[in-house]
This record gives structure tokens, sequence and C-alpha cells, in this order.
């Protein structure tokens, strides 16, 4: 990728005094691309691996280079030189006689006297060691003064892709304590070398265990069986569906539609089981080839055995599914020849479920609510009111507590609830209207002469009520609060009067008689 | 006898009849009188007339008369109607909607088809559970609640004001519980749609077809009769008359 697909660029360098690799990172600005965010395309793996492989270019840069070397020098293979220095270095690190430059080329003559011959051509000790300081020259990078090599990359980052640079070396020279000059591979070049190139890349074990446990480390796994489990769920709710249309095709063809809302649904299933059918059939696959290049019991080979066990019962799952699919065609077709000579109902007749419960489900709850009556009334039957009777209660407390049958509905105990919604019989305005009456009595009066003041003052019928009971509640023993009035039964004297009538007492002020009897 | 004794006559006679009638645990095969009265009912006009002028009298609308009895109805400001309240003194509105809402579904899931309501009276309807109401409201909410999962939540002013679906009020309930005693919760749905199922087993419209877990309750002949010939067409129209109806006048 070369900068120009970039319009801005803003260096930042970064230097390093030790040994090992550092990158500086190049800040791109957005491009006119609107930004796209990366999480989901790009992992850090990605980046790791792609600094890794960088490392390796500079070796490949010196086979590249045969074949712009001199003719005399053109049958050598630098690949083979270069890992041959490297192992010699590597080898005697850190021993007593550590390679130095002389010795590490003087490590590669044999090898290049193999090549002379085999490319019959006459060994020449100084045409060799020019070829090996060639080698050493381009592992070192003496072109660029020792410094590391440099590599740009991209990497991507909060959505926006940036480059970064890469720099690594491979061969240094490092003073001993004797105060000599001795090759050092870095850290870069021993890794490479002894861990990523000492692997057998042909080993399908290796390579299966290294798939596992890179989806392992990144959760793919996991993601499989989600969404495995996810399509499973998907598949059985597509079959409940399809089993009720099933169901009610068998009762009434006419009730579902087969012109669109069946086919839809069919061709849907259809859809799903086609692209998960591929999927977990190649999931499986793979999972089980790599399940047998495993090491039985280890923890890949159990992780891998517990996503073949569920997306088999996935399969399992879409399989009932797409038998149902297979079988619905033929229901209708059937349905259809039987149900063509059926006597169809009569049209006045409602269907409960869709003509009634549905549509009182949809409605508004206060509109739903307006319905109880008519529904208590018609789906109740008729219950005769209990009379009470004085002989019937004594009796059933009066006869032994029986412990409910396991099977009987336990009652429900009364909750007392205040409930805003229901309405008083006697607002406060009707108790303050019946108060002015009783409360400012300036002499006795009989209770009718009372009632019928408040009706001439047009005083609704709920006030009389509230009247009378006023006068009924001084009878009340219990009545704790302070009366206000005295009620005195002189005579049998009767009222009638609208629709009361009762002993027609005489009421008067307390505090007034009070001071009479004082 | 003078024409004052046959009167009265008949019209003791019309209200023996009605109250056998009245008493959904009696039939005419085991009580003689109420058989003879039947009897007078179907080959009397006069006395036809009179029970039927009480009955109006009374609230109540004879819904069939057979040698299986007399199935009455109460209209709706009856004595002899159960109305809300009756079913659920303490209670709150929602409750008393959903109780209605366990009605209507137990006689949908007894005719799951308007061709049902066509059968004969006689012919015994299979015998129903808890479940099976429970399944019947449940399959009609998940279909409103999947209908409506693309639309915006309701807005909190409708919920206070009660502008939300009723299958709301019923979804919002919890559908099983235990107490502290092992029981099954009453204050779930389960536990009215139980409440429900026995409520009608003490009227005389349903009977037991097995007491073991889990019960199963049978429509009577009373019952069937009732939903039959009355209660479904009168809910339904009922239901539709207040669909048609303006929406300010609904909320009222």
């Amino acid at each position: 990728m070369t900068t120009s697909e970039y319009p801005i660029r803003d260096v930042k360098l970064h230097s390093t005094e030790d040994n090992g690799s550092s990158f500086t990172g190049d800040k791109i600005l957005p491009s006119i691309h609107d930004a796209v965010l990366m999480d989901n395309v790009w992992d850090r793996h990605l980046t790791h691996q792609t600094r890794v492989l960088l490392c390796v270019e500079p070796l490949l840069r010196v086979l590249r280079s045969d074949e712009n070397r001199s003719e005399e020098l053109e049958h050598y293979d630098s690949l083979a030189l270069t890992l041959k220095l490297l192992d010699h270095i590597v080898t005697h690190s850190g021993l007593e006689h550590e390679a130095d430059s002389d010795t590490a080329m003087r490590e590669l003559l044999p090898l290049m006297e193999a090549m002379d011959q085999a490319a019959s051509i006459e060994p020449d000790i100084e045409r060799q060691m020019r070829m090996a300081k060639i080698v050493l020259g381009a592992l070192r990078n003496d072109k660029e003064g020792l410094r590391p090599f440099k590599r740009i990359y991209t990497d991507f980052a909060s959505g926006h892709a940036i480059k970064r640079e890469l720099a690594v070396r491979l061969i240094e020279e490092r003073y001993t304590a004797r105060g000599d000059i001795v090759l050092h591979l870095s850290n870069e070049a021993t890794n490479l070398l002894l861990n990523a190139l000492a692997h057998d890349i042909e080993d399908e074990q290796a390579a299966a265990e290294a798939i596992v446990q890179s989806q392992l480390a990144r959760g793919h796994l996991q993601d499989a069986i989600s969404t495995a489990r996810a399509a499973r769920l998907y598949s059985s709710r597509l079959r409940e569906k399809i089993e009720r249309l099933l169901t009610s095709t068998r009762r009434d063809l006419s009730r579902v539609d087969w012109k669109q809302e069946v086919p839809r649904i069919l061709s849907e299933s259809l859809k799903h089981l086609e692209s998960r059918c591929d999927v977990e059939h190649n999931i499986i696959k793979s999972a089980r080839e790599k399940q047998d290049a495993l090491t039985p019991g280890s923890e890949e080979a159990y992780y891998l055995t517990k996503l073949i066990l569920i997306i088999s019962d996935c399969r399992q799952c879409h399989m009932e599914l797409q038998q149902q699919l297979m079988e619905a065609p033929q229901v209708f077709l059937d349905e259809q020849e039987r149900q063509v000579f059926a006597i169809h109902r009569r049209l006045d007749l409602p269907d409960m479920l869709s003509d009634v419960l549905t549509p009182l489900l949809s409605m508004r709850r206060v509109v739903a609510a307006q319905a109880l009556p008519i529904i208590s009334a018609s789906c109740f039957g008729v219950r005769a009111p209990n009379a009470f009777t004085l002989t019937q209660h004594l009796q059933r407390l009066l006869q032994p507590r029986r412990e409910p049958r396991p099977e009987t509905v336990p009652v429900a105990e009364w909750e007392p609830i205040a409930a805003s919604n229901d309405q008083l019989r006697y607002t406060r305005d009707v108790y303050e209207r019946t108060e002015n009456y009783l409360n400012t009595l300036q002499r006795p009066v009989r209770l009718a002469y009372l009632l019928q003041q408040a009706l001439e003052a047009g005083e609704s019928e709920l006030t009389l009520e509230v009247i009378l009971f006023s006068v009924l509640r001084h009878f009340d023993p219990y009545d704790v609060d302070a009366p206000k009035f005295l009620t005195i039964k002189t005579d049998d004297e009767q009222f009638f009067i609208s629709n009361f009538y009762g002993d027609n007492v005489l009421i008067c002020d307390y505090a007034e008689e009070r001071k009479d009897e004082q | 006898m003078s024409n004052d004794d046959e009167l009265h006559e008949l019209l003791h006679a019309a209200g023996r009849l009605i109250q056998w009638a009245l008493q959904p645990r009696k039939h005419p095969v085991a009580e003689s009188e109420y058989r003879e009265l039947l009897e007078r009912y179907h080959d009397h006009p006069s006395f036809r007339d009179t029970v039927q002028a009480i009955a109006d009298g009374l609230g109540l609308h004879i819904v069939k008369v057979s040698a299986f009895g007399m199935v009455l109805a109460p209209s709706e400001d009856s004595v002899f109607s159960v109305t809300p309240l009756n079913y659920r003194p303490s209670g709150s509105t929602d409750e008393r909607l959903i109780d209605g809402l366990i009605q209507v579904a137990i006689i949908s899931t007894i005719y799951p088809n308007a061709q049902d309501l066509e059968d004969d009276a006689t012919l015994a309807r299979p015998p129903i559970t808890v479940d099976d109401v429970e399944a019947t409201l449940q399959n009609i909410c998940n279909q409103l609640e999947e209908s409506v999962r693309r639309q915006p939540d309701p807005l909190i002013d409708d919920l206070e004001a009660g502008l939300y679906e009723a299958w709301r009020v019923y979804r919002d309930k919890a559908q099983a519980k235990t107490t502290e005693d092992g029981r099954a919760s009453s204050a779930t749905t389960q536990g009215m749609i139980s409440r429900g199922l026995e409520f009608l087993e003490k009227q005389g419209c349903l009977t037991y077809a097995s007491r073991g877990e889990p019960k199963q309750y049978r429509p009577t002949w009373r019952y069937q009769t009732l939903v039959q010939e009355r209660s479904a067409q009168h809910i339904y129209t009922l239901v539709h008359s207040l669909l048609a109806a303006p929406l300010s006048e609904k909320e009222k």
C-alpha cells in the first residue's frame, strides 16, 4: 500500500537505545471514505502475525537478491547460507567462544564448496568469502549502517487504517567483557529460528491444535455454539407455528390463508433451513476432521466434542422442521378434498377465539372492562342470592373447623385495599349539608319536620338518607363520637315522607338539652 | 276451584318451576315435582306464559326447557346474576378484568371453533384443564405481542390512564408462583384460572372429569346450552359493539 492513498501523513519517530524492535505510528487522518468500524473484521492477532512475517522479510530479501548477483556468485543459494549462519550464531550464543564475523563466515565455506561442486565450478576461497560477506552484510544491514530494518505495515484502530513502522534487527554485534565483538541474534530472529521455523509445518495435529486454540482464544467456537442454539430456537418456533397452522387447516381450511401467509411461512422456513444445514454440516465435518487429528482427552478435543454434540442436536431440530414442511402441502390437499363437501357453519355463529377473545384482548383495558358485567352475567349463569338466617349463621360458627382438603383451591385472604376507582355513595358535600341541618337546631323538632325542610330546600335523596342514618346512629351504644344532637322517642308517631318512613322521633340540640337539665 | 285459587295455584307452580331452575344441581330425573312442572310448561301455553312473565320480572331469560331441565340466564342487572364484585369482592379492576378474560377463554377452550357451537348440547364436550385455558390465553397474547414488537413501547401517560391493551394486563400477571408453605399462589394466572373453573363447578356449569393432577373439568349440559344458545352470541355482540363505538365514546 503506498502513501499516495492517504492524503495526509504525520510522521512521529520514536528511537530506541536498547535492542529490540520498536515501531512508530503514523496517524493518517480520515480519508475521503467514510470511517468503517474495523473491530469486527480486524483482529489484534493479525497485527501480531503481520509483524512476525515482516521479521522474515529481510531473510527473503536475501534470497531475492540472488537474481541480481554477479555471474560468478549466482550459483550460491543465499537462503541456505543465511540459515546456516543464524544457526551457527545461536548455537554458540552465551558460550565460551561466541561467534564473531570471521568464524561465522568460515562456517559457511563448506556449504559453498559443496555448491561449487554441484555447479561444477572450481572452488575458490576468495570468492566464497566474498559471498559470505554479502550474506552476513545483508543480515546485519550493512547498507543502512547496521541500523534496524524498517518496514511499514498497515494496522487498524478505532475505525481507521493507520500505518505503522516496524524496526527490527536480525544480527547485531556486541562487545564482550573481554572487549571482543561477537555476533548475537535479536529476539525476533531467535524466536523465528527456534520457534516458528522449528515446527514441523506438515504436522496435522499441531495445525489442528493451533486452529482450535486460536478459535477458542477468540471466542469463535463459543460464537458458533451460540449461533447454533439461536437457530435451533428459531426452528423450534417455526415448527410450532406450522403445527398450529396445520391443526387449524385440519379443523377448518377456510380459516387459514393458504394463498399468502402459509406459503410465505413455508418459504421462510425453507430458506432458514437451507442456510443452517450448509453451515452446520460444514462445522461438523470440519470439527470431526480436527478432532481426529487431536490428542484424545485434550482440552481442544473436549471443546470440539461439545460443539459437535450441540450442532448435531440443532440439525435434528431442523430435520423435524423439514419433515413438517414436506408434509404441509399434502395436508392442505387432503383437507381440501375432505372439506369441500363439508357442511359449512352458520354465518352468525361466532368463532370464540378469533371473533371474541382476540378482539377483547386487543382492546384497551378501560374499554374491555366495560364488557365485564355482561361477561359475568353470561358466563356464570344464575345464582340464587343467599338470604341470611340466624340459625345457619350459628350453626356455621359452632361447627368444628375443617382443614381444607389438599385438592381444594385455597381461599384467598381478603386484602383490604384502598380502591380509588370506587365511588363513595355519600360525598363529603352530602355530609356537610346534613350537618347543617342536625347541628344547627334552634329548638327541638320532629324528624319529619327536618326531612320536610330538607326536601323543600331541594336536597337530594342522598342527603335525606344521611340525615336518617345520622339519627339512627344516635341509638348505637358504641358510637364514641360526642353527640351533637339528641334523639328522643316520645310516642309512636310515624312519618311517611318521600320513600322514607319510620318513627317520628324528636331531635334537639345536645348542648341546649344539657343546659335545661342542669 | 275459584278463579283466584286457580290463579294462585298457577303463580305458585310457576314460582316453583323457577326455583327448581335456580338450583343447577337438581335434575328432573331425580325430582318428580320438577319433572311434572316441565311437562306442564310444555303442554300448557298459559302456564308457559306465566312462567315467562315471572322470569322476565325477575330479570331471568329462559334459554331452554327440555327433559334435562330448565336453563335460565340472568340479565345484567338481575339480582340473580353474578357480578364481577360478587365473584371477587376484594380485588383490583385489573384482577376483575382478568377474571372476565378467563371466563371467555374457558368458553373458547371448550369451543375452539364456531362449528362446535352448532353441536347438540347433549353431546359431552371434551374435558379441559387449567393448562388448556392458560395456553389459549397465552397463545393469543403471544400473537398480539409479536404483532406490536416493532412498535414503540406504550407511553407512561397512557399507562397511567389505563389506555393500554387488555392482553398486557394478562401478560403482566405472573403465571405461577408458590407460597411460603409450598402451595400454588392464587394471585397468578394459573391460580385465577383454577378459581374460575372451581366457581363454575360450584355453579353447576362444570363437573370433575378427573380430580387427580391435572384436574379436568367437563362442561355440563346446562353450561353447554347456556353458551351455545345465548352466551357466545351475547358476548360476541357486545364485543363488536365496543369495537364499533368511536374511541372517545368507548373510553368514557
